[in-house]
């Protein structure tokens, strides 16, 4: 913000002056909602509200740390979808494929390893390889900034689908049999106990969410942000750039791994179509609906997003019943798909701090005006 | 294999001169090239057929969506201006009322079969025409709309322009279905005999020479007339053209023009014997652009030309010599290797970035 903004904009609208985050209680109170959120599947004995709320979770663990590492320090990695595959094919790989026997033209042929792993042990594991591959791009990319960086993400992306596709079968028979096309037949995390899964997930997520919270309103955060802003002046105050920015690419590639593991495990198969672009897209639209640059707003957009889409299905079965007319349910259907696409490109023309933000800083705006001016004086004496 | 380089030289360069041209006028890296390669395929079939396929009727109901959604759109954006009071019965108003009742008209014939007084079937000569004027229409109406409001940040238009890809993917598969479709050729296929005893597909030859004249077209259209010379005087310095008399906002409309029209006119030739009109075939033709554009240096159109040849030979060695599985990964290995060893590009200068 130059001085001629700050000269002419009132000072409640003037970024940074006010701290526009959603208060502590709504926040508390939300996470107890979503704690309290299996009772639906203990009264109606339907598991697909609870599904839907764990993929909301898991995408908003995706979502906040690609938040970390391309709206917080400006790296906009668009190859996120590559440490959600890794961690999503290691579950596939060590679950299914490598620890199971096939038979193959009347011949049985042994597992490739022996042992199974504790699930555990694969998740943890899901999510150090995804931070060593973290590690190897950040390394790799050091060089690129902007769009560069981002093509040659998205290159490894596609190069990655390309692997698990084509190559990955073909490297042996028995790999053939078990990952063409998927890897299908994960077994259950909890042995079928969804509210148990439901569990897991919600602790992961919140455990993330603090992680992100506090590294982003620490000191380190600071210095993240200073890197975004300007990476050359911040390495002229003799600040070593280029490790902080490795660390949060091994940091980001770690929990999205973390994420793609309880991909695998909560839909039972992992396939190169479900970690392929359409999912980097999904992780931007939860992004920018909710608002670059603040943790909270990848934790808030998957929501926002989950309800907007549920109320659209609700609303789409509704009309379908009281007109007669059959093609709005397969119309909406395909909207499903769309949707997400054109979330991206409304918001993005439109709305560039993105919906929640807007929201919050509209009624902040609001507020003020109805408060009255001297008050405002007042909260600026505080502040 | 030197025949099957040569003609997938021309094709890959076809693909890549609009690519580097809009990347070196504009600056800006357009992930919704491959569409328009697809968009091609996909309206020369429409428009030069009669209607083989039946629209379902969810496409009826996204296209009215869709049209009434833009006229209310126009109309807003028309009153915010405050232009209605003043002007009553003028282009402010007659224009969203004319888009919205031939839109419905044709929305009629299309989807309740009211009986047609001509039969809609265009010569393949017709509908090419109508096909390539539709994508340049659309290609200027999203430089303007799309492109335009976020130019100045080069992620948000990577990101907006692989959305709306997605987006036109996603709709043509409910317009047409997931299905491929065969798309109308211009020859019927035969062998067609060369020198030294060697034969060739009629429809790979007529796509050879016409790649062949597009690209002479090209060439002299940049280096002859004024506004090629406009465009790469613009590809050098924005700010010196414009003050020379070049208008930039123009420049970028004609670069997106021309770089859509020769990716639909490859599309047109290439998609009878590649494949046919599927909903994916987007993907390719861009991840192939963009590598050649990366090797050949940033808006070089010899670069370009030569990169597409290389880059042709490698992976037709590939599939040949070690194995056809890894042919797609040749051009992903090439642009990660580029862009981390060399960002400049073979044939570019530093800091032409």
């Amino acid at each position: 913000m130059g001085e001629f903004t700050k000269s002419v904009l009132p000072v409640y609208i003037v970024p940074g002056t006010r701290k526009l985050k959603p208060s502590k209680w709504f926040t508390a109170l939300f996470i107890l909602f979503l704690a309290l959120v299996p009772i639906h599947y203990i009264i109606t004995d339907s598991t697909w509200i609870v599904k839907l709320f764990i993929s909301a979770n898991i995408f908003a663990i995706f979502a906040m740390s690609w938040d970390l590492l391309s709206g917080y320090t400006g790296q906009e990695n668009f190859g996120h979808h590559f440490f959600v595959g890794v961690g999503g094919y290691l579950v596939g790989l060590f679950a299914v494929a490598l620890v199971s026997g096939a038979t193959i033209k009347g011949v049985e042929m042994p597992a490739l390893i022996g042992v199974k792993l504790p699930a555990i042990v694969i998740i943890l594991g899901g999510g150090v390889v995804g931070a060593i591959f973290g590690l190897l791009i950040g390394i790799l990319c050091l060089r690129l900034a902007g769009p560069y960086l981002a093509l040659a993400t998205l290159a490894m992306g596609f190069l990655f689908v390309e692997f698990t596709d084509r190559i990955l079968p073909g490297l042996n028979p028995i790999l053939e049999t078990h990952a063409t096309e998927g890897i299908y037949n994960i077994p259950h995390l909890t042995g079928g106990n969804i509210t148990q899964l439901y569990y897991i997930v919600l602790g992961v997520l919140i455990v993330s969410l603090l992680f992100h919270y506090t590294i982003t309103r620490s000191n380190y955060g600071l210095l993240l942000k200073a890197i975004r802003e300007d990476e050359t002046a911040t390495k002229a105050v003799g600040i070593n750039t280029t490790f902080y920015k490795v660390m949060i690419f091994t940091i980001s590639a770690f929990f999205a791994g973390i994420g793609g593991t309880f991909l695998a495990y909560s839909v039972e198969a992992i396939a190169a179509s479900y970690v392929d672009t359409h999912l980097l897209l999904k992780i931007i639209s939860i992004c920018i609906v909710g608002g670059m640059g603040t943790i909270t707003g990848g934790f808030g957009g998957a929501y926002f997003l989950m309800f907007a889409l549920l109320g659209m299905d609700e609303i789409a079965r509704f009309l379908s019943d009281i007109t007669d007319i059959s093609g709005i349910r397969e119309a909406y259907k395909v909207f499903e798909d769309i949707f997400y696409y054109a979330v991206i490109i409304i918001v993005m023309l439109f709305m560039p701090e993105g919906i929640i933000t807007s929201i919050i800083k509209k009624s902040t705006v609001l507020y003020y005006k109805v408060k009255g001016p001297q008050n405002v004086q007042a909260d600026k004496a505080e502040t | 294999m030197i025949q099957t380089t040569l003609i997938y030289g021309v094709f890959y360069s076809l693909l890549a001169l609009g690519f580097a041209l809009i990347f070196g006028a504009a600056r800006v890296v357009n992930l919704y090239h491959g569409t328009f390669y697809m968009l091609g395929a996909y309206l020369f079939t429409t428009f030069s057929k009669t209607s083989q396929f039946r629209l379902p009727s969810v496409a009826y109901w996204i296209l009215q969506i869709i049209i009434i959604a833009c006229v209310v759109y126009y109309v807003m954006r028309a009153m915010r201006e405050r232009k209605i009071e003043t002007i009553h019965i003028g282009k402010r108003i007659s224009l969203p009322v004319g888009i919205l009742f031939v839109a419905q008209v044709a929305l009629l014939l299309l989807f309740f079969r009211v009986p047609l007084p001509i039969a809609w079937h265009f010569n393949l000569f017709v509908g090419l025409v109508i096909s390539m004027i539709f994508i340049a229409v659309l290609s200027i109406y999203i430089n303007r709309y799309i492109i335009d409001p976020v130019r100045d940040r080069q992620v948000a238009v990577l990101i907006i322009t692989i959305a709306l890809a997605f987006f036109t993917e996603r709709l043509l598969v409910a317009i047409y279905g997931e299905s491929a479709i065969p798309v109308p050729s211009f020859i019927k296929t035969r062998a067609i005999g060369l020198m030294l005893g060697t034969t060739m597909d009629s429809k790979r030859l007529i796509m050879f020479f016409v790649g062949i004249v597009l690209i002479i077209i090209v060439w002299l259209l940049m280096n002859k007339t004024k506004i090629g010379k406009g465009v790469l005087a613009v590809a050098q310095d924005k700010e010196a053209a414009s003050l020379m008399g070049v208008n930039p906002n123009f420049v970028f409309s004609f670069a997106i023009c021309l770089s859509a029209v020769l990716a639909g006119l490859a599309g047109v030739f290439t998609a009878p014997f590649l494949a046919d009109a599927q909903p994916e075939i987007w993907l390719n033709p861009l991840i192939k652009a963009f590598a050649i554009v990366i090797l050949g240096g940033l808006g070089s159109i010899f670069g370009s030309i030569l990169a597409s040849f290389i880059l042709a030979f490698f992976e037709k060695f590939t599939k040949y010599y070690i194995s056809s599985s890894l042919e797609e990964i040749v051009f992903l290995v090439v642009i990660i290797a580029i862009l981390i060893l060399r960002p400049q590009g073979l044939f570019g200068k530093k800091g032409q970035l």
